[in-house]
């Protein structure tokens, strides 16, 4: 019986040890919807999720399913959201051209500085819209203050 | 036995959870004249595309100017050159980012102009920062 707890204890060391590695420099991405239509899914990062003064933070990253142009099948982005009004700004934004933001890059954005006339507040819906699902996930993630 | 592994699933969860949303700062470097101290968060460091993402926490310790005793800004580096650039950065009132909020400024947005690469000496506090930044896997 000893042993038996002996190897649970080692493998729930190495667990923690691994996985404060792996946190380092790694998204571990949290799937939130996929369009009815199955054109698309979204996922966020949970751990990316912060907030800096009035705004709240996150990486997200959306998997291009069907209707794929210019062989775009992933991007990833950096976005600000207003949790009071469910509106939110992109800052950066990567697009990769194999899913799970892996692959060689297409494009890579600074939204506010390149895409000026994009860099503006969007309202999303936090029950009838894909992107309000992921606001409402990340607005309302225990821990947030 | 028993106890030690009951301890260990908790602390565990514990310090699985803790990961989400809240930063968690790793304190870098004091300035030689003790005016600030650096601080970086090691778990939202991020590779997007070609550059490295981070959060970064500034105490400001002497010549306190407006109020504004911390700063919290997310920076993008280029691991290359030892090049940052600013993305946002919110003033507190209170160190460690804490008390109310000064100052929110979205660097690309208020001033375009200002948005460019800046070097930093691997010698001094905050190009050492980038070096240890990058070097994080």
């Amino acid at each position: 019986m000893k042993l038996f707890y002996k190897k649970i204890l080692i493998i729930l060391f190495s667990n923690i040890l691994f996985t404060n590695i792996v946190y380092s420099a790694t998204f571990n991405w949290t799937k939130v919807a996929k369009a009815k239509d199955g054109s698309f899914e979204l996922f966020y990062d949970k751990k990316s999720v912060l907030r800096n003064g009035q705004f709240v933070y996150f990486w997200q990253m959306m998997n291009n399913l069907k209707d794929i142009e210019d062989d775009i099948y992933s991007s990833i982005s950096h976005n600000m959201v207003s949790c009071d009004s469910y509106e939110m700004k992109s800052l950066t934004l990567v697009t990769y051209k194999s899913p799970m933001g892996r692959g060689s890059i297409d494009i890579e954005t600074i939204v506010p500085k390149d895409l000026p006339d994009y860099f503006k507040w969007e309202y999303y819906e936090k029950k009838t819209t894909m992107q309000g699902l992921v606001l409402s996930e990340v607005c309302n993630q225990p821990g947030l203050k | 036995m028993k106890k030690l592994l009951t301890f260990v699933i908790i602390f565990s969860s514990i310090s699985l959870s803790s990961y989400a949303a809240s930063f968690n700062w790793t304190k870098h470097d004091v300035a030689i004249d003790n005016s600030m101290e650096l601080y970086y968060d090691k778990k939202t460091v991020f590779q997007v595309g070609s550059y490295k993402y981070y959060w970064v926490l500034a105490n400001f310790l002497k010549k306190v100017q407006d109020n504004n005793l911390s700063m919290i800004g997310h920076h993008m580096a280029n691991c290359e050159t030892n090049e940052m650039k600013l993305i946002t950065m919110v003033t507190y009132d209170r160190p460690m980012g804490r008390g109310n909020v000064n100052y929110d400024y979205i660097g690309p947005e208020e001033d375009p102009e200002e948005f460019v690469w800046e070097y930093y000496d691997p010698k001094i506090m905050y190009g050492d920062m980038i070096k240890k930044i990058c070097n994080i896997r």
